[in-house]
């Protein structure tokens, strides 16, 4: 068989098993999982591939896919991957075939439907990851909500209609908002092509309202406001977090495992992705504000996650405090804090998604998720007891787990940029030990406290399988944090590079050790590339015919210090003024 | 090993071997350890310096040449002989009262009460943090951060948007009573409205001119 591509194959494997499973006949279980499985694990494998096609020391997208959808307006089926979204992708489809073994015995009704919904997710996610035009984005965005939905409202528990409803209407009103901005960026800009946005952004910074550097134009300002506020109820961002407990207690494991490993990073990956490259004036403006809330999300979550009675709203309340570590990365602008960023997000998937795949199995034996009825269990359960210590300690941010490397790397860029702010963060990560460590006390250790914990049985074969690839995945990432760091090194230079627009200081480099490269651009004029890195190749289209007015995005020099580039600035900006 | 529980091994017994062989090896990595700067005294190399060398650098050095080798020598030498002597009283005193005179510590307990009560309980430090930190915190956390700010506060405003959608929905779904006699009424109320809007203007002008 003929793949189209790569990308294009990552998010239609999912897509065609969910169909085969929808046509097949809903009474052969067993090859209903099986096959589930084959696909989510083929997957898995198949995005594998991305490591070894891309190369990580170039910047801009790879393996990129353009295609000619919709013509009027212009909307292109158009994906790319880079050092930023491979890992969340991976992520993505490790997480899908961890969730389709937890699944085997814990789903009993409408088992199909279950692996088919699921299946339809991962789509959705992967296309949200890789898509590079912004309507395909919101469309693959929008495409997620469902599939997510049907899993809390029909496997959740309790209140898992609430839940559902809660969940879906909550982010859609903040993706409302995120539609309006991408239609006021295509009147701005004539496209829905993200590249070719972010370069026109870049190059005609008076197309957001304000030409002055420093001074922030009232629509980049309204413009940011609109994605960012769509990421933050993504993320969850202090205060707009509350339904996360609710769709995490209620969402089958499955469904937790998904929401708080890969759903939240959506929202991170959208700042990193559009608010900053896109209203690098706005995000620099919103900087403090933004990292008032992270701050408070951090302890404000550790704190609330340390009164929970229920150990899965505990779990969840945890990843508000976690999630607002990676925010506080992001809006530090230095290549440390988000590199540790990028990192979080990945660690946060494995850990948080051990910790609720753990829940979910004590779940499956009792039935409850009340601390108070459990006590204990590491006598009867030691396997699983010594999972969960691993999972904990890996979540509280133990050197040699993969928790440390991120909330170390973020709390080191952030001192850079402001150490008040890390002096806050601290603090939540001596709470998060605190949470976790008192919730594991009272469940695990002491005397059995209920007779008929006495008898429960320890982790099955297939439990301890994917406990051990997770607790695995947690330790190499631990240890063999560079792998990764050194991969997306290059994604977080472009991203700071994006944030530089014509006339800016040089980029303040908070929280750099190293003396940062820097890809400059060629200039097109003078072609005086002082730092021939790889330009980012994409082909500027010109829109003719159209009401609005076509621009003609400038490759000036990225490289303000150079006199010679600057006054060839000065000039396309004067005759782009004079022809208007 | 099994474990033996005839009456021989009811009280105190000697601890596996599974924690005996870990602290042996720390006895003796310790006895080593001590005994790895001692060469310095009689002349020979401090093993210890030689080896953080690397990572103290010059500024040690600069310190060490402040400080005369001989004072420093007789320092540490008398800081030696303090603890060893400190661990010496205390480990004679044990052996004393715990094995020659089995019933001399509860003599001294109930004589000086006060005192023992408070080394018993560790100065009560652990009592001090938990009245002054954790006790406020998890009460605060549980009845204002949780119970008001979370709850009610915050999602009480996300339930109450809803709840306000819902009940305007309520209240505007009552125009549409299907009653035609009505609705012709607000299509009259309608196209007043929309008249008197339109000659506005006009109708400002005649008042004037009237005036």
């Amino acid at each position: 068989m003929m793949l189209p591509s790569l990308l294009t194959s990552l998010i239609l494997i999912p897509a065609v098993g969910a169909l085969a499973l929808l046509v097949l006949r809903g009474d052969d279980h067993k090859f209903i999982k099986g096959l589930a499985l084959g696909v989510s694990v083929f997957e898995f494998g198949f995005s594998l591939l991305l490591l070894r096609k891309m190369d990580f020391s170039a910047s801009g997208y790879q393996l990129e896919e353009n295609f000619h959808w919709i013509s009027a307006p212009p909307i292109n089926y158009h994906l790319g991957v880079d050092g930023l979204s491979v890992f969340l992708v991976i992520l993505t489809t490790f997480l899908t075939a961890i969730s389709v073994i937890a699944s085997w015995n814990s789903i009993h009704e409408r088992i199909k439907e279950f692996f088919v919904v699921l299946l339809m997710l991962e789509v959705g996610i992967v296309g949200v990851f890789l898509s590079l035009d912004l309507f395909l984005f919101f469309l693959f965005w929008e495409v997620m909500l469902i599939p997510m939905a049907f899993l809390i409202g029909i496997w959740g528990h309790g209140r898992k209609i609430y839940a559902a409803v809660k969940f879906v209407l909550y982010t859609m009103g903040g993706s409302i908002l995120m539609l309006v901005g991408i239609v006021w960026l295509y009147n701005l800009t004539g496209s829905f092509d993200l590249p070719f946005v972010q370069q026109a952004l870049q190059a005609n910074p008076g197309l957001l309202g304000s030409a002055t550097p420093g001074v922030v134009g009232t629509a980049e300002l309204l413009l940011f406001l609109a994605f960012f506020v769509a990421f933050a109820i993504k993320v969850p961002l202090f205060p707009l977090h509350t339904w996360l407990p609710d769709a995490h207690v209620e969402a089958p494991t499955a469904g937790s495992v998904i929401l708080a490993g890969v759903l939240l990073k959506m929202g991170t990956y959208g700042m990193m992705r559009f608010c900053l490259p896109l209203f690098p004036a706005a995000s620099r403006k919103a900087a403090p504000y933004v990292a008032a809330l992270a701050i408070i999300g951090i302890i404000y979550g550790a704190l609330v996650a340390l009164v929970q009675p229920n150990l899965k709203k505990l779990v969840a309340y945890s990843s508000v405090s976690h999630l607002g570590f990676v925010v506080l990365g992001i809006f530090t602008f230095g290549t440390i804090g988000m590199q540790g960023a990028i990192y979080q997000m990945l660690a946060h998937g494995i850990s948080t998604g051990a910790l609720f795949l753990l829940v979910g199995m004590l779940y499956d034996r009792r039935h409850t998720f009340e601390i108070s009825e459990y006590g204990g269990l590491a006598t009867p359960m030691p396997r699983l007891s010594a999972f969960f210590l691993f999972a904990a300690l890996s979540s509280l941010g133990l050197p040699i787990l993969n928790g440390f490397v991120g909330e170390y790397l973020i709390l080191l860029g952030t001192y850079a940029a402001n150490w008040k702010w890390a002096a806050w963060a601290a603090s939540g990560v001596i709470l998060s030990a605190c949470y976790l460590l008192w919730a594991y006390q009272r469940v695990f250790f002491g005397e059995v406290t209920h007779a008929h914990n006495k008898e429960l049985p320890d982790t099955s074969a297939r439990e301890r399988g994917i406990l051990l690839a997770m607790a695995a995945v947690t330790l190499w990432m631990g240890v063999g944090s560079a792998y990764l760091t050194r991969r997306t090194a290059t994604a977080t230079e472009t991203i700071r590079q994006q944030m530089v627009r014509p006339g800016d200081m040089a980029p303040q480099n908070a929280g750099s050790v190293a003396t940062p490269v820097y890809p400059v651009r060629a200039c097109e004029t003078c072609s005086n590339a002082s730092n021939s890195t790889k330009s980012t190749t994409t082909v500027l289209q010109v829109r003719s015919g159209s009401t609005a007015n076509p621009v003609y995005p400038v490759r000036g020099c990225a490289n303000p210090s150079d006199s010679a580039c600057s006054s060839h600035l000065a000039s396309i900006s004067l005759e782009r003024s004079g022809t208007r | 090993m099994a474990q033996r529980y005839d009456e021989h091994h009811v009280h105190v017994h000697e601890s596996p071997w599974s924690m005996l062989g870990p602290l042996v090896i720390l006895a003796v990595l310790s006895i080593i350890g001590g005994w790895l700067a001692a060469p310095s005294f009689w002349g020979g190399e401090d093993h210890f310096t030689a080896f953080l060398a690397p990572v103290f650098g010059a500024s040690h050095a600069e310190g060490e040449a402040a400080l005369s080798e001989a004072a420093a020598h007789s320092l540490e030498l008398t800081l030696a002989v303090v603890a060893v002597v400190a661990a010496l009283i205390g480990l004679l005193t044990a052996f004393w009262l715990y094995l020659k005179q089995p019933g001399k510590p509860a003599e001294i307990a109930k004589s000086l009460k006060p005192i023992y009560t408070t080394l018993y309980n560790k100065y009560y430090v652990d009592e001090a943090y938990g009245a002054a930190i954790v006790k406020p915190l998890l009460a605060i956390s549980t009845n204002v951060l949780w119970k008001i700010i979370d709850v009610e506060a915050i999602d009480g405003t996300v339930n109450g948007i809803a709840h306000g959608a819902t009940a305007t929905g309520d209240v505007s779904r009552r125009t549409q009573s299907g009653n035609t006699r009505s609705y012709a009424v607000w299509v009259v109320v309608g196209a007043l409205t929309i008249l008197i809007i339109v000659f506005w203007p006009a109708i400002r002008a005649l008042a004037g001119g009237a005036q």
